[in-house]
């Protein structure tokens, strides 16, 4: 069956927003779950959620909020086991990885990014948020859908604990 | 380097690796491949594409949003290829000379900004007593490595121009959208010259190319070191004789070439490019330059001579000028800006053009050549697409040699059409004065 124009345009709009953002978001997820092939499943999966809620989303301005709080819902289960795709190992990330990606990071890279998933999700996300997009607290908070103070807290046991762990490994 | 930049620095270098997604596959469009590739063309139907240009308006306020993450905008109608950000050397007393160095009346400041919008970021003033020569940009859109002399600079004395290395990261939107930061990598080997600088796409080396002795008759060797940003320590070093002439590009103009020296092959080769310039004490632009080569070597490689590490893959065909080459990131075709004129033979017959090698053949293509004729035309590329299907370049120009107003343009080459872009700089900026 043709597709009717309202829902050509409804293609046409997701499209476009996965063209101009999906990058930035498998990126992101990649820092949270470790690997890139589940990192952009769980993109897919945000922009096809979006693609379904598109004709009920009011404000389309906020599709990007609401993709990227989507994407990081969906890196959260793939840690607690429960994303449908299967499970992940992230006790090392060494076997999530790429070769080319193993290779190219170099050690002190890759102590951090192990250290920054031992971390428990709120921290991770806040640390992540903090100091990879450069969010504010307010931002951030937007996208984790938390206060700012929990922001705040868990970026700072974040770093601590990251200091720790990061002091042992040297 | 405190937790808060190991954090940085690492999640930046892992974002860095990712570089394509697979296509959207949504119910009902069997078969739609839009991928998305970082600094690659845009390849969409036409019919999708206008659904893009369409949407850009509705979108504009998510896309400039500053928590988005760094992917490419919507719709870049012209410019989709480019990184969002450029860092560019300004000197607010004037053009930054091309010609000769050490003529600044003020120190140079770098300007951040964002070259889809035209909007000018931040501004990033020298510490005291120095001036900004170079600048070297990572992939991921962020992070920039700029060196710093003395101010004044001390013209024809390398030595005397300690050079410092900063970091300068960005975050638009905040309250501080660029922050300077020593980094620990120490300065100049004593009596040499800086020619080039090039920062690993994931920000963790620097590549910088010295020769000792620019200035003086009998030129020393040709020397190019890998830094550890984080730690200041020489990774790897590789030499070369020249034979007692200058080589390389960048010392001759007075800022660091950040086209000489490239990353390619993913960050895993570097790219050497170098000419040989017989004419150090004399005018210039009456020789030289012609006879540019380019190696490629594993970065990985041990230290040790440079013409026993790696290959010659291309040099440039007699009669050939490149006043700025570089060699694409796919390692394919070899962008050079050409020039003509000089001072010895005057013409009025010159006009600077865009010219793209193949590797493999060495046949030339001419991708644009500036209407008109000039005393002296300079062309110079500033930034390439990983397939050199689109680069930014600039033109310099002036009707008779030494005489008259020049005229001087940036833009983005592509299919032919050079279109101008607009940086809010004092003056268009040259090879080594921005980086993309």
């Amino acid at each position: 069956m043709e597709p009717t124009q309202a829902e050509e345009t409804r293609q046409q709009q997701v499209v476009a927003l996965y063209q101009a953002h999906a990058l930035g978001l498998v990126k992101l997820a990649v820092l949270m779950v470790g690997d890139q092939l589940t990192a952009e499943d769980v993109v897919q999966d945000a922009f096809l959620g979006l693609y379904r809620r598109w004709s009920a989303l009011q404000d389309r301005e906020r599709a990007l909020s609401y993709v990227r709080a989507s994407v990081l819902n969906g890196c959260r289960m793939v840690y607690r086991g429960k994303y449908r795709r299967g499970p992940v190992s992230l006790e090392d990330p060494g076997h999530a990885e790429s070769a080319e990606a193993i290779v190219m990071l170099g050690e002190a890279h890759r102590e951090v990014l192990a250290a920054l998933r031992q971390l428990p999700d709120r921290q991770r996300e806040a640390v992540v948020l903090r100091y990879y997009l450069d969010m504010t607290e307010g931002q951030a908070a937007q996208a984790m859908g938390v206060s700012r103070g929990t922001v705040k807290s868990s970026t700072s046991r974040g770093i601590a604990a990251l200091a720790r762990m990061l002091k042992e490994e040297s | 380097m405190s937790v808060e930049d190991r954090v940085r620095a690492a999640t930046r270098a892992r974002a860095a690796l990712v570089r394509d997604v697979r296509p959207l596959d949504l119910p009902g469009i069997p078969g739609r491949r839009l991928w998305v590739r970082r600094r690659v063309a845009w390849i969409a139907p036409v019919a999708a594409a206008a659904a893009v240009a369409a949407l850009a308006v509705s979108l504009a306020a998510v896309r400039h949003s500053p928590n988005a993450p760094t992917a490419p905008a919507a719709v870049p109608a012209v410019s989709g290829m480019l990184p969002e950000y450029y860092a560019a050397l300004d000197d607010p007393s004037g053009p930054i000379t091309q010609i000769v160095p050490g003529q600044h009346q003020t120190p140079v400041s770098v300007r951040i900004g964002d070259d889809r919008t035209g909007k000018l970021i931040a501004t990033v003033r020298p510490p005291d007593g120095q001036t900004f020569v170079g600048l070297t940009a990572a992939a991921d859109d962020r992070t920039f490595v700029v060196a710093a002399e003395r101010f004044p600079v001390q013209q024809f004395s390398p030595s005397a121009n300690a050079v410092a290395w900063y970091l300068v990261r960005l975050s638009p939107g905040s309250a501080h959208p660029a922050a300077l930061t020593r980094l620990p990598i120490p300065g100049e080997p004593a009596g040499t010259q800086v020619s080039a600088v090039a920062l690993a796409p994931d920000g963790s080396e620097l590549a910088v190319m010295f020769q000792q002795n620019v200035w003086l008759p009998r030129t020393g060797p040709l020397m190019i070191r890998l830094y550890s940003l984080a730690t200041g320590t020489p990774v790897r070093t590789w030499t070369v004789d020249t034979k007692g002439f200058a080589a390389g590009f960048g010392w001759y103009y007075g800022r660091y070439s950040n086209t000489a020296l490239t990353w390619v092959n993913g960050g895993r080769t570097l790219a050497v490019m170098y000419g040989i310039n017989t004419s150090a004490g004399g005018p210039p632009l009456a020789y030289g330059f012609s006879h540019v080569t380019i190696r490629t070597m594993d970065a990985r490689s041990p230290s040790g001579n440079l013409l026993a590490t790696g290959k010659v893959v291309f040099r440039l065909p007699d009669p050939g000028y490149c006043d700025t080459a570089q060699l694409t990131t796919d390692g394919k075709t070899v962008l050079c800006g050409e020039y003509g004129g000089n001072s010895v033979k005057p013409s009025a017959a010159y006009a600077p053009k865009f010219v793209a090698y193949s590797v493999a053949t060495g046949k030339s293509r001419l991708l644009y050549q500036l209407p008109g004729a000039y005393g002296i035309g300079l062309a110079d590329v500033l930034w390439a697409s990983p397939t050199g299907s689109t680069l930014v370049g600039s033109v310099y120009t002036q009707a008779t040699w030494g005489r008259g107003p020049v005229d001087q343009t940036a833009g983005l080459l592509t299919n032919g059409t050079f279109k101008p872009l607009k940086f809010p700089l004092t003056a268009v900026p040259f090879a080594g004065e921005i980086a993309f």
